[in-house]
């Protein structure tokens, strides 16, 4: 997971701001469904990429702008994404990904249990830079019968 | 009984979103103008409001504006969430509906969920807001439940079957 893309790639950069959430979330489930993810899938990919770029939004700039990009692509038929920001990092990686883990009285917690549930994987590291906080997710399609879809043999 | 934002329509089955009086402080800011993304009625004690797209960071912060809008004034201490128009919701829209949830125990008013679609509901079952917070299949359903809870004693833990 996060080596060179393959296939086909998308790059979104945009602010920090809550009416892009929805622009990433849906970009990215329209690009996914180039692999034969179900639509309940989908809907799974599309939460998660919600719940990372959220916390992008939420935690990366307290109180001024900044850029956020997501990257997706697919690998050896699995859909491939990060979201990184150039933000202040997240002092605990560890206790963030636990359970219920907020910083926010108004919010549940439940941003990384979301993508652990509906993703197969979820990293969250430092970013690339040495700033910021890039989350990477990994998610196959279960179904098997349209796989041959992507690349263009038609259905089994 | 005072019907504020939806003057014409059946209380029991508002139709239309109510877009409020851009004069009135009452009106939750995002309702003034054309760009109604929460709506709501007022039906005596109960506020409904109708949040209406995806319910994510955005939304979830207008539906938060909005109840801290209404509720709490007026004598208005309960909640009816009517979610038909909601196609999708992450953890942010969860915990406004949770932060709502916890306003109206403040009030000792009653909450209920209606119209929610199998996808939303399954979320919210999963994050358990369903073991709190009843949902029902039709509007009139969670309005007659939330009255019916009034109506029996605010702040009673009074058990309701929605029929």
């Amino acid at each position: 997971m996060g080596g060179e893309p393959r296939e086909n790639i998308l790059r979104l950069e945009f602010l920090n701001l809550p009416a892009n959430i929805g622009v990433a979330r849906n970009a990215i489930g329209t690009f996914a469904v180039q692999i034969p993810f179900t639509l309940d899938e989908v809907d799974e990919i599309r939460l998660a990429v919600s719940e990372a770029v959220t916390n992008a939004v939420v935690h990366a700039y307290p109180g001024d702008r900044g850029w956020v990009r997501v990257t997706a692509w697919f690998a050896d038929g699995a859909l491939e994404l990060t979201v990184d920001d150039d933000g202040c990092g997240i002092p605990d990686l560890a206790a963030a990904r636990a359970a219920t883990y907020t910083t926010d009285p108004e919010r549940m917690g439940l941003g990384f249990s979301f993508m652990d549930s509906f993703m197969d994987q979820v990293e969250v590291r430092p970013g690339p830079s040495g700033r910021g906080t890039r989350v990477l997710m990994r998610k196959r399609p279960t179904r098997k019968d349209g796989e041959t879809a992507s690349d263009g043999d038609g259905p089994a | 009984m005072a019907v504020h934002g939806l003057a014409t329509r059946s209380p029991a089955l508002p139709r239309v979103l109510g877009r409020g009086d851009p004069a009135d402080p009452r009106t939750p800011s995002r309702c003034r103008g054309w760009r109604v993304t929460v709506g709501y009625h007022i039906l005596g004690d109960v506020v409904i409001l109708q949040p209406q797209g995806d319910l994510d960071l955005k939304l979830a912060e207008e539906l938060r504006r909005a109840g801290e809008n209404l509720l709490g004034r007026g004598g208005r201490h309960s909640l009816v969430l009517d979610m038909r128009r909601v196609d999708f919701i992450d953890s942010s829209g969860l915990s406004a509906i949770l932060g709502r949830y916890r306003r109206v125990l403040e009030l000792q008013g009653r909450m209920a969920v209606s119209g929610a679609t199998p996808r939303v509901a399954s979320l919210l079952e999963l994050a358990g807001v369903t073991g709190i917070i009843p949902l029902h299949a039709s509007l009139a359903g969670a309005l007659a439940a939330v009255k019916e809870r009034v109506e029996g004693g605010r702040g009673t833990s009074r058990e309701h079957t929605p029929t």
